[in-house]
């Protein structure tokens, strides 16, 4: 196992720990396994016994092989030679990561501050993962002991000293430069930033200079997976150099890329490229990263013990899946390597009340003012903490009469604590102590005279309490997921039964207590009485918490809540399609256009100005006022539509491929698009994201009608009244529940449904 | 859910398709309006249908219908202003006040809401 070390002097090691033998188990007849371990002694350096383990499903031990692997680069191959050895065998622990292994073995993680002792002499020193100088990392020293002097459920801890190179290309960065965008590379490394062109000397020769120069522990790039550092590699072929990315002589890793299917959507995988020695972070390939940023990140890698590069690129998904398995694995219990626990048969009447998610009650349409949200905080976590609501422990077999679920009637185990109870048990604990500093913070830097918190601490805080969220989220779904090894689909139902008996108790009780119900989310209530004041509110918060042992926030007392129909049919709710004022006049939006994806940014810039002068109302009298004002605010964008002042980036509208170029059958914006992009060179991919400017949608020639923005030219101009259409649609939300004065420019059309703007003149 | 068995809300729409093949087929234009907005509005008490969720999705349909036309029935008689639960025997036509349109005519509330 090789690791990367920065000492307190700012020198990087790179070592390795002989010490490493990873074991898989195999279980079969005990003959077949005699031989097994006599085949396997005579393929590799391995020591093999039988043993007994824990399995986690039937809850005692059973008798096993255990297959110790001397060397850890033939554990997966031996692991591979065993399943095709003999196809009845059962394998455990054989399709792991090694580095997380490594770390469970040895009690450290990544980023940790660790003490080692290597073969030199003197070299006892105190050091922590990562890298340098590449003259100095191929002498490699050989790690005696490691002993970690870090705890990953510290909330604050000390990140090594990273040097970080920033790579871009100039533009706009969310445009993938696979589709023809252009632009000189920008590099910042030490607060100084560089433009590398090709006119001055080739970029990748000036990247060679600044890693040479600098010798960054991270390289944080916008699209360097799929296009930046492979091209700089290309390019310093040619020129007969090799780039020193790696810091040592492996080969730069290198995945492909590739379409997948999730929750009926497709989505695009990019390819990855990563290093040996530095690590590599690219922020349109990470999940995580652009979500959390580079703080979520590094505290998912310290609590997972994915490595760094790995856990940027996969889902949190597989970091939930990892907790569970050190979980396991520090019980002595075996970890299945596939999915082994299939779903028990069930009546299709059971099947019927058993596969149902959350309850959703759809919103009261209207303007509601004084509305109180209340929130389960975390309850499908929650749910599996408090209830022991684990795979293992849901219709266990040591617990005949447990108690039941409602509705379901299944059980669940009294004896032992599920590994995901336990696991969310503490990823809850830790959020929710994120959450206390973020609040002290904010505290601080509120009141007058104090000590001043630097908001940067509060916001760090913020990011990991999000990427712990996410870790959470998962963790529910994957005990659904048909490949997650601790998956069973009854904890899955148990838990969505529990929440809606639970989301039911909250509504009675609020009921009871004389409030309106507008709306309810699987885990949270919107609740009305006009006279209730914020007390009221906790008070009854505080009651249904009492009543369903489930913790529950009072979110944000609103000032007022629009909630919205269908965008179909006017008379049909949907929740999510809402917006909200708290007291303090903060915004919550959902299900608006500014929220979505695909809308243009000059729709979503004039609907977040709108909502920020509709936040000013306290009541439906004077939001009637604000609208007025708000009005002015559209007509603006209007007009800068119509006479040309807009930037042409504001125009863009991104949407994802459903499918490759040539299965589209009809002509679409994105099959036009998708074609133009083909026919100019580009290979793409279903799932990936397209960009593009409504240039005439009236054409009688389809490759008129939108063009992709990488080809797009000013001459192209683009589309004033569909652009405009766009921005009245964007306005309706607001106007939805206001009467229009008769006579008003803004009345609606009667027959093109639109309003009346008399003062524009739309160019053709 | 939504995977292995149907969401109500996907039920609720095939049912509607299956019975506008030949129900709807036999409905004058006029009534097929209101044969969609009938379904359409189960839509408001999805979440007592998904509760529930018969093996026959029909039958909490039929209950939501139900449950729709007797809220909006007390609603217009409470705008106005009539019992119609005193009147059931009652042959005579109803008490409709003077005037073109009791509903259209009454005052906006404060705050409006859809309901």
């Amino acid at each position: 196992m090789t690791l990367w070390l920065i000492q307190p002097n700012q020198k990087r090691l790179r070592l390795i720990d002989p010490s490493f033998h990873p074991r898989f188990y195999v279980q079969g007849a005990e003959p077949r396994l005699r031989q097994l371990s006599r085949v396997l002694a005579a393929r590799g350096r391995v020591h093999c016994a039988i043993t007994e383990k824990m399995n986690i499903w039937e809850g005692h031990p059973i008798p096993v092989l255990e297959v110790t692997v001397h060397h850890p680069a033939q554990f997966p191959a031996l692991a591979r030679f065993v399943r095709r050895y003999d196809t009845r065998f059962t394998l455990y622990n054989s399709d792991l990561m090694l580095a997380p292994l490594y770390c469970w073995e040895k009690n450290v993680f990544p980023l940790a501050r660790v003490d080692i002792e290597t073969a030199r002499p003197a070299a006892s020193d105190s050091c922590k993962t990562s890298s340098l100088r590449k003259t100095s990392y191929q002498d490699t020293s050989v790690i005696c002991a490691i002993e970690c002097h870090d705890d990953e459920w510290l909330l604050d801890y000390e990140l090594p000293p990273l040097r970080t190179l920033q790579l871009r290309l100039e533009g706009l960065s969310q445009v993938d430069p696979q589709h023809g965008r252009r632009g000189a590379l920008q590099a910042e490394i030490d607060g100084e930033q560089q433009i590398l062109e090709d006119s001055d000397e080739p970029v990748a020769m000036g990247v060679e200079r600044l890693l040479r120069a600098h010798d960054p522990d991270l390289i944080v790039t916008e699209w360097g997976d799929s296009t930046l550092l492979p091209a700089l590699m290309r390019q310093a072929q040619r020129l007969g150099f090799e780039l020193s990315l790696n810091r040592d002589r492996a080969p730069v890793g290198h995945s492909r890329s590739r379409s997948y299917m999730s929750y009926g959507r497709i989505l695009y995988k990019g390819s990855s490229t990563t290093l040996s020695g530095r690590l590599h972070v690219d922020l349109r390939n990470s999940f995580i990263a652009h979500q959390c940023e580079l703080d979520g990140l590094w505290e998912l890698v310290r609590i997972t013990k994915l490595t760094v590069q790995y856990a940027a690129r996969t889902s949190t998904g597989t970091g939930i899946s990892y907790m569970q398995m050190e979980m396991a694995y520090r019980d002595g219990t075996l970890i299945p390597a596939q999915k082994a626990e299939p779903e028990s048969p069930k009546h299709p009447d059971e099947l019927l009340l058993a596969d149902r998610g959350g309850l959703v009650f759809p919103p009261r349409l209207g303007f509601f003012e004084n509305v109180a949200e209340l929130d389960f905080a975390s309850e499908y976590p929650n749910i599996m903490a408090r209830f022991n609501v684990s795979p293992e422990t849901v219709n266990c077999p040591c617990c005949p009469d447990a108690p039941r679920v409602p509705e379901l009637g299944y059980r669940v185990c009294q004896r032992r604590r599920g590994i995901t109870s336990r696991v969310v048990e503490r990823l809850i604990a830790k959020r929710q102590q994120y959450k206390q500093r973020v609040k002290a913070a904010e505290a601080i830097q509120n009141s007058p005279g104090q000590f001043q918190v630097p908001a940067e601490h509060s916001a760090s805080y913020s990011l990991r309490r999000s990427a712990l969220k996410w870790l959470l989220v998962c963790c529910f779904g994957y005990t659904g997921y048909k490949n997650a090894r601790f998956g069973k689909i009854e904890a899955h139902e148990a838990i969505n039964a529990l929440a809606r008996e639970k989301l039911l108790v909250a509504k009675e009780v609020a009921e009871v207590q004389g409030y309106r119900v507008l709306h309810a989310l699987v885990d949270s209530l919107y609740v009305v009485r006009l006279d209730a004041t914020r007390k009221d509110y906790e008070r009854l918060a505080q009651e249904i918490e009492r009543l369903t042992n489930l913790p529950l926030a009072l979110e944000a007392v609103y000032r007022y809540v629009v909630f919205l129909p269908s965008r179909q049919n006017a008379e049909i709710p949907v929740p999510n399609r809402f917006f909200a004022v708290t007291e303090n006049g903060e915004l919550k939006i959902r299900g608006l256009e500014c929220r979505r994806h695909d809308t243009p940014p000059i729709v979503s810039h004039m609907q977040r100005q709108v909502l920020e002068i509709l936040a000013e109302a306290h009541n439906f009298r004077s939001y009637c006022l604000k609208l007025e004002e708000a009005r002015r605010v559209l007509d603006r964008y209007l007009d800068r539509l119509a006479n040309g002042s807009t930037n042409v980036e504001e125009l863009i509208i991104r949407k994802r491929l459903t499918r490759s170029p040539e299965a589209y059958r009809k002509d679409t914006a994105t099959a036009i698009v998708a074609r133009q992009l083909t026919r100019s060179g580009v290979k793409l991919r279903p799932g990936e994201t397209i960009e593009y400017i409504v240039t005439d949608a009236g054409s009688k020639f389809p490759d008129d009608r939108f063009r992709a923005f990488t080809l797009w030219e000013g001459w192209h101009g683009y589309d004033v009244r569909q652009y405009q259409q766009a921005l009245r649609d964007a306005f309706k939300p607001f106007e939805h529940f206001v009467p229009t004065p008769p006579g008003s420019p803004y009345a609606l059309d009667s027959q093109s449904g639109h309003h009346r703007l008399g003062v524009q003149q739309l160019r053709p | 859910m939504g995977r292995t068995i149907a969401t109500f809300r996907d039920l609720v729409e095939q049912e509607m398709l299956n019975w506008e093949r030949v129900f709807g087929r036999a409905l004058r234009r006029e009534e097929r309006t209101y044969f969609e907005a009938m379904f359409n509005r189960v839509r408001l008490y999805l979440q007592a249908c998904t509760y529930e969720f018969p093996v026959n999705a029909m039958d909490a349909i039929n209950v939501a219908v139900g449950l729709d036309h007797e809220i909006r029935l007390r609603s217009i008689e409470a705008r106005l202003g009539i019992n119609l639960e005193n009147q059931w025997m009652d042959s005579r036509s109803l008490p409709f006040p003077g005037g073109d349109d009791a509903v259209a005519d009454s005052a906006e509330p404060e705050t409006p809401s859809a309901d």
